[in-house]
């Protein structure tokens, strides 16, 4: 079995991948630009990303790849008002809306920064009920194996040894 | 009572789990009891791939059953009175048991009723003390 000639010379030359690159799965547009390092930088990415240029403030230039992306206060879904309108209400999150670089890690199903503002108990707390919880049963149980069995009304089972003879109440069996 | 209370309270006139009989078998019996005889060879029990833990008293009906299904597979039920026959004789073993247990616990008992009494024969018919 062998693919068509025409299809083995698309995978043979690059054709087909400098295709995808460029139209279908291509990071460009939505990659950012580089660390702005003058004014005029510094503005035209403030309007890039819709903002004002003195709310404008870009992640230091520490060569993780931030780029000139603007540095957004740490606000969590779950911080985020539950009663306005917003237009993604699953995300909490107006459309055209910029958002925050670790915005995949704050969704209302995995973590808040600010969860310690909204808990009901301190941390200490729900650290300590966690592991008396887990190792208060654990020790139930593994204490409990020792001090309570169960009633055992009979006597251990008799097993063929040749230095232990058994004797039995039947007549039809052994 | 339950077992595991009385091992605390009274564990002088009760047999503790997993311990083996303090007494002669034949005490107190007219006839002498019946051994128990294993009836099914190490070697037909091998041949037969019989898992060590089934390897006891009914392992001959074990293997009987075992030749029947091969027999008559894949019609198993055929195999209905052999199946019947091993299930009996492992009752039977666990009855033992449990008539040892009780027999075991009345002379615990009685062994301690007559020591507080203080008469020379309390001990008759004990192995251990």
């Amino acid at each position: 079995m062998s693919l068509p000639r025409a299809v083995i010379g698309m995978l043979r030359s690059k054709t087909i991948y400098s295709i995808s690159i460029r139209k279908v799965v291509s990071h460009e547009p939505w990659k950012p630009g580089p660390y702005p390092k003058t004014e005029e930088e510094r503005v035209a990415a403030a309007k890039k990303y819709g903002l004002l240029p003195e709310e404008y403030e870009p992640y230091p230039d520490d060569g993780l790849g931030a780029g000139d992306y603007p540095k957004l206060p740490d606000i969590g879904q779950d911080s985020k008002s539950e009663y306005y309108p917003w237009d993604c209400p699953e995300h909490n999150r107006n459309f055209g809306e910029i958002m925050h670089l670790r915005s995949d890690l704050w969704g209302s199903d995995k973590g808040d920064p600010n969860y310690k503002e909204k808990a009901r108990f301190p941390d200490w707390q729900r650290v300590s009920a966690l592991f008396i919880a887990i190792f208060g049963l654990g020790g139930l149980m593994y204490s409990g194996d020792f001090l309570c069995k169960r009633y055992a009304k009979y006597m251990p089972k008799q097993w063929p040894q040749d230095e232990l003879k058994h004797y039995t109440y039947s007549d039809k069996y052994f | 009572m339950g077992h595991a209370w009385s091992e605390y309270v009274t564990p002088e006139t009760t047999p503790l789990r997993g311990t083996p009989s303090q007494f002669d078998p034949h005490y107190g019996f007219s006839v002498p009891r019946r051994e128990k005889k294993m009836i099914a060879t190490l070697a037909e029990m091998e041949s037969a791939k019989v898992p060590i833990d089934a390897r006891d008293f009914c392992a001959h009906m074990l293997l009987n059953l075992r030749g029947c299904i091969r027999e008559h597979f894949p019609f198993n039920h055929h195999c209905h009175h052999e199946r019947e026959e091993y299930y009996e004789c492992q009752y039977h073993d666990y009855l033992d048991r449990m008539k040892d247990y009780e027999r075991e616990k009345r002379l615990l008992e009685r062994r301690h009723k007559l020591r507080k009494q203080g008469a020379p024969n309390a001990d008759e018919g004990t192995l251990v003390a």
